[in-house]
């Protein structure tokens, strides 16, 4: 006995060696992607778009394809399409377009379970990458019923508006594609029966077939389960207007007609594949045109003693939903019509088609040599305002009268007016009816496409992109003085402001301009967002938490705050008092940002008075009582929710091996039954004997 | 589609067993109340040693270590076992003996210690392989990291191996102990040792390329080893066999 003892402390010790950390077996078999793309499902007032999963997830063989040639040849390789049931394809990102797509899906149709898009590494990528339609936004358009097409977008593919039925998912980093590449090498290259890698692509989306079905499903409620499901929340995010905060139309005084001039942004995007916490792209539409528009609006600050001395109003208005259909301005126009812009106080004489002036916009701008200026219907365009635009700014191309118009969210205020009542200038960067942006609502539309190093840019570098801002602003500034007020002035905005809005808005939201101009609760709520860029996608009502919307609403109404209050060296309760007796503006203590204060003194606080409004931008198809959303009066698209989304690498056991295993199960079984049987029958044994003991 | 291997694996682990259960256990309620009572004493143990696992904080990622103390935990509790049912065929045997085996009821040792045995190995085997056997069910299989695809068929070999050694352990345990004299020692000892080795041997199975073969191997050497001391033990010769057989 005591020699047993010792061996098996010496069999311990050995064993010892061999000990490693317990894990679950899940972990030695799965390798799981945590950073990667993946598509989802929208809907419409009629159909489904995007890509949708199995609820456990669509697996299947893997198989790489890296360009054209392996394509053909795969295609071509029955005996491999015919090895397995399912496949998942990788597919290099360059060939991702509706030929190759097209192809792969009538040759495995039902095969194909699922495609795996990958980039090999950020200096490979495509030239042109693009999935909007060649002619954006053509449903909802000024031109629906007219026959030209101009396809401002010509290398757009359009896969975004189709509806797959399997999974797409897409890895842009490169430890994850060297990953891939590793393990297929290992396992996949020889094409005999030995184990091969699989793909699991797990991104099931809960809505189905279209908004005005996903939305009754939503009011469903199942008495005996509390809790209600949604399934697709409607698109919109925010309008946010602002204004400088001196003249105010109180009822009953009567406003001038053509009084209002409105200066238009859009702060939405989309792209196909999205990430948690990944870049969202944006960066020249709409993150250019949203900076623009705002040093335009520090301008019309700065200057507002000069603006003081006209009786017009200048509203500065960000749109939020008009990539997808135009859903904000129809909710904009639908405001106007119905009296209810501006929101907020009962007592302001609303604003009308009638009393609007004119409307500018700055849309789908890019780092180009040359601008183009549309402007539409010829007949209440001001042409001594686009001559004075022109000579202020050469840079500027004045587009030949009565030209389409590019995708802007002017043509819904000229639709939805006729084009009988304002005139709209779009300023934008096309070039021979082609859009410059070659990543055209896609994650790859980020700073590198406006020569920025994104790594190297501080709060405060100036680079060629901010001083080509600075180059465009200033004039158009001057030009709005020199129309409005009628006096010629060289007006500058500081470099210093436009470095710090591109580092905030392409780089870190979190920085020190946002602190500078907000309270302290609501400057600590974007510390959560720290090292991100401003959030550039689709938004859904209910709003979430996107750091867009404050940043915007504060930014844009400090700007364009009342300057006299700079002069002022007020407390906290002061200003909470001035707050309680002014129902018009709001009263908010701040840091103060100190490149925008033009006065001498400087004080540790400011009370700043603004007037900033925020009304949501759903589209009215969801606030219409009784609206049938299959209708085409306005837009009706919702994003589906979705709960997990996983992609796992694993290897796929043999057939030969699962069948061995079973057959060799059922054999143990039906053997070990039968001599039971026979032993029960056929001997003596007590033990097999029935009794009830 | 792994469902096939996961079916496999169940019908390997559990075929045997439940062809066991059907023609021995399944008619005999007694049986069955042992059985599990059997396995839930085996669950205390396993519980003792996670206590021990938990409360020895620097040694929780060692293996090694857990297993010879659940081996041991496992047997005292198989010992405890067989006193509670000492206690109750005492018990039983103070109450009206003559009525019961009238009517057929005879508090057969064997088919006790045999029962014990199996509801053992059965929630001994279930604990070994539930788990594994969960896993199985996504669409992928070992190997990516180098594992050997063998891992599953082996896993399950090895419990069936485990339920059925559980099983012999018990009736070669309660035996011995009825037996009385020197058989009260070595017959647990015995139990004790081959469970102890069977045990660690499988501890080599966390490699990276095992050889599944040594623990499998050493695993039915030690169960065919196990019947014939069972056999042995219960006093059977080969007259007594042709006997029975006819």
């Amino acid at each position: 006995m005591r020699s047993s003892v010792i061996f098996v402390y010496l069999l311990l010790s050995i064993l010892c060696v061999y000990c490693s950390q317990p894990k679950r077996i899940v972990d030695q078999m799965y390798i799981s992607f945590d950073h990667a793309r993946y598509c989802v499902r929208r809907l419409n007032g009629t159909h489904e778009i995007g890509c949708q999963s199995s609820a456990s997830g669509n697996s299947g063989r893997m198989y790489m394809i890296d360009n054209d040639e392996e394509f053909n040849s795969y295609l071509m390789n029955t005996k491999l399409i015919d090895s397995s049931g399912s496949f998942i394809i990788v597919l290099n990102v360059n060939l991702f377009n509706t030929y190759y797509v097209d192809k792969l899906i009538t040759s495995l149709s039902s095969k194909l379970n699922g495609l795996l898009l990958y980039l090999k590494s950020t200096s490979s990528r495509p030239e042109y990458f693009s999935h909007d339609d060649q002619c954006p936004n053509h449903r909802y358009s000024y031109y629906l019923n007219q026959t030209e097409i101009i396809n401002w977008n010509s290398k757009g593919t359009g896969l975004f508006f189709r509806s797959f039925p399997f999974p797409i998912m897409l890895i842009d980093e490169e430890d994850d594609y060297k990953q891939l590449i590793k393990f297929y090498r290992q396992f996949n290259y020889s094409q005999s029966s030995s184990p091969t890698c699989g793909l699991e692509l797990k991104s099931f989306q809960n809505a189905a077939h279209s908004s005005k079905t996903c939305i009754r499903r939503n009011d469903i409620s199942h008495s005996l389960i509390d809790l209600e499901e949604t399934f697709c929340d409607p698109v919109g995010g925010l309008n946010i207007y602002s204004k400088l905060p001196q003249s105010f139309i109180i009822i009953p005084k009567k406003r001038q007609p053509k009084s209002v001039i409105l200066i238009l942004t859009t702060t939405d995007s989309f792209q196909m594949f999205l990430k948690i916490k990944g870049t969202t792209g944006g960066a020249q539409q709409p993150a250019t045109s949203l900076i623009t528009f705002l040093a335009l609006a520090h301008l019309i600050g700065q200057e507002q003693n000069e603006f003081k001395q006209q009786d017009k109003e200048i509203i500065f208005v960000t749109l939020d939903g008009d990539a997808l259909d135009y859903s904000a301005s129809f909710k904009f126009m639908f405001d106007m019509i119905n009296g209810s812009f501006p929101i907020g106080n009962q007592n302001e004489e609303p604003i009308k088609v009638e009393h609007i002036h004119s409307i500018i916009e700055f849309q789908s701008l890019s780092l180009t040599d040359k601008l183009s200026l549309y402007t539409y219907p010829s007949s209440l365009i001001n042409q001594t305002f686009i001559d004075t635009l022109v000579h202020n700014n050469p840079m500027i191309i004045p587009m030949a009268v009565d030209s389409s118009l590019p995708p802007a969210s002017s043509q819904i205020f000229l639709r939805q007016t006729s084009s009988l009542s304002f005139p709209a200038y779009i300023l934008t960067s096309t070039n021979q009816n082609q859009l410059s942006n070659h990543y055209y609502h896609s994650f790859f539309d980020d700073p590198s496409t406006l020569s920025i190093n994104i790594s190297s840019l501080e709060y405060n570098s100036t680079t060629e992109f901010s001083q080509w801002i600075k180059n465009i602003v200033e004039p158009f500034g001057q030009t709005l003085i020199e129309s409005f007020v009628g006096i010629k002035k060289n007006i500058t905005i500081k470099q210093e402001i436009i470095n710090n809005l591109v580092y905030c808005i392409l780089k870190n939201i979190n920085c020190p301009l946002i602190h500078n101009v907000t309270n302290q609760s609501t400057g600590n709520s974007f510390d959560s967002s720290n090292e991100t860029s401003l959030p550039f996608s689709i938004n859904t009502y209910p709003v979430a938490a996107t750091p867009t919307f404050p940043f915007v609403q504060n930014i844009l109404s400090y700007f364009l705050r009342d300057r006299i209050y700079d002069t002022y060296n007020l407390n906290e309760t002061t200003c909470k008092q001035y707050s309680n007796n002014d129902s018009f503006c709001s009263y908010i203590y701040v840091g103060g940002y100190a490149p925008s204060i033009m006065s001498e003194q400087s004080f540790d606080g400011y009370c700043v008075r603004s007037y900033i409004r925020s009304v949501s931008s759903m589209s009215p198809a969801f606030t219409i009582d009784n609206y049938d959303l299959s209708q085409t009066t306005y837009p009706a698209w919702t994003e589906s929710r979705w709960t997990t989304i996983s992609l796992r690498l694993f290897v796929i056991p043999t057939r030969k091996h699962e069948i061995i295993t079973l057959v060799i199960g059922i054999l143990l079984l039906s053997v070990s039954f039968i001599v039971c049987f026979i032993l029960r029958y056929y001997t003596n044994i007590s033990l097999l004997q029935p009794s009830s003991s | 589609m792994t469902i096939m291997e996961c079916a496999g694996c169940t019908l390997i682990a559990y075929g045997v067993p439940f062809s066991m259960f059907v023609f021995t256990i399944a008619h005999h309620p007694f049986r069955v109340i042992i059985s599990m009572t059997s396995a839930f004493f085996w669950l205390l143990s396993l519980l003792l040693s996670s206590f021990l696992w938990f409360a020895v904080v620097p040694l929780r990622t060692q293996l090694a270590f857990a297993v010879p103390f659940a081996v041991i935990f496992q047997e005292i509790f198989r010992f405890l076992f067989y006193r509670l049912i000492k206690k109750a065929e005492f018990a039983l045997q103070r109450v009206q003996m003559q009525e019961l085996t009238d009517k057929g009821m005879v508090f057969d040792r064997f088919a006790v210690a045999y029962a014990s045995g199996y509801g053992f190995g059965l929630i001994s085997g279930t604990f070994a392989i539930v788990n594994v056997l969960s896993d199985m069910t996504g669409p992928g299989t070992l190997g990516i990291f180098g594992h050997s695809q063998d891992f599953f068929i082996a896993t399950a070999f090895l419990t069936l191996c485990v339920i059925l050694l559980n099983t012999f352990w018990g009736v070669i345990f309660f035996t011995s102990l009825d037996k009385g004299g020197i058989h009260r020692f070595i017959g647990p000892g015995t139990v004790v040792l081959t469970h102890m080795l069977f045990s660690c041997i499988t501890l080599v199975n966390r490699t990276l390329t095992p050889m599944y073969t040594i623990s499998l191997i050493v695993g039915y050497a030690i169960l065919l080893g196990m019947i014939i001391y069972t056999v042995v033990l219960r006093g059977f010769n080969l007259n007594n066999i042709r006997q029975r057989i006819n």
